[in-house]
């Protein structure tokens, strides 16, 4: 265990399906329990939505719910030092897609704000409207939380996991 | 033609409630928006839309909703395109939308939406 993570503080942790009843409970105690600011718990509240159904729609693995849809699994932390918050997710993923995840991620950490404010502008006009994500997910973390993103792959044997963390300050 | 009210899961926070009268032309959206079949809510507010537009009667749209996600923001850049080519076309028209005022990042979003669109949006403070 490295300095910084001994200095944190688990708020809660999750792993399984994320359907959304699961994530909007835990989003819920974020917005309206921490003890923190508004604005810090808003940008919280919305990082960790945006974050969690990255895991809903793009994890490998996935059940079944009703309806006849799936839903994708991870786990998703929430940490604190004091000073920030730590939203990160983790989840299995296609091997190929580790490069153009973590490449996508570089382009969005070195864009400026003014940038990524219209790319989104743009995929999200560019998307369709019956398209469950706008593919603008990733850019919008960024832009919430003020603060770059941090991605990791991770191979465990055959598996791929793609791991996001983001921090609230 | 009938005024639309949709408030079908009033537990789950993530489906916002929709109130478009028509008879006073007030179109409301209130809450918040995340659900997981976007377009499936969508699809029946946007009929409505397009239907009384149709009729040429004023609208005031009131957008009260406090948070909503990337696939849902697709769906209200919509609303306010059709809003734009309404009043582009003679139209009455006059947007609203309400937001904290500890929250300058929904007021960004607000302004985002606004130059986008080239639609006048109102940023109205609620506490």
């Amino acid at each position: 265990m490295n300095a910084n993570a001994a200095n944190k503080k688990i708020v809660f942790s999750y792993e399984g399906p994320f359907n959304m009843r699961i994530i909007s409970s835990l989003g819920k105690y974020l917005a309206e329990y921490l003890d923190a600011p508004f604005e810090t718990r808003m940008s919280l509240y919305r990082v960790f939505i945006e974050i969690s159904q990255n895991v809903a729609l793009y994890s490998e693995d996935r059940v079944k719910q009703e309806l006849e849809t799936t839903v994708g699994v991870g786990k998703v932390i929430i940490e604190t030092d004091g000073n920030a918050y730590y939203c990160t997710t983790t989840n299995r993923i296609r091997p190929e897609h580790a490069d153009v995840l973590v490449n996508y991620c570089r382009q969005i950490n070195e864009a400026s704000t003014n940038d990524l404010i219209k790319l989104k502008e743009k995929l999200r006009r560019e998307s369709s409207i019956k398209d469950n994500g706008a593919h603008i997910g990733l850019i919008s973390i960024r832009l919430f939380s003020k603060n770059l993103l941090n991605v990791d792959i991770i191979k465990e044997n055959e598996n791929t996991f793609f791991t996001i963390s983001s921090t609230i300050s | 033609m009938e005024s639309l009210y949709i408030n079908n899961y009033p537990d789950l926070v993530y489906y916002p409630l929709v109130n478009f009268n028509y008879y006073s032309g007030v179109c409301e959206i209130v809450g918040e928006s995340y659900m997981e079949e976007t377009y499936k809510f969508y699809e029946p507010v946007i009929r409505w839309l397009k239907d009384y537009m149709q009729e040429k009667k004023p609208i005031e749209f009131n957008f009260k909703l406090t948070y909503f996600n990337t696939a849902s923001s697709r769906f209200i850049l919509e609303i306010l395109d059709m809003l734009k080519s309404y009043q582009d076309n003679g139209g009455q028209v006059k947007v609203s939308w309400y937001y904290k005022r500890e929250d300058p990042d929904m007021l960004l979003e607000i302004q985002g939406f606004e130059a986008e669109t080239g639609l006048k949006i109102t940023p109205v403070i609620f506490d």
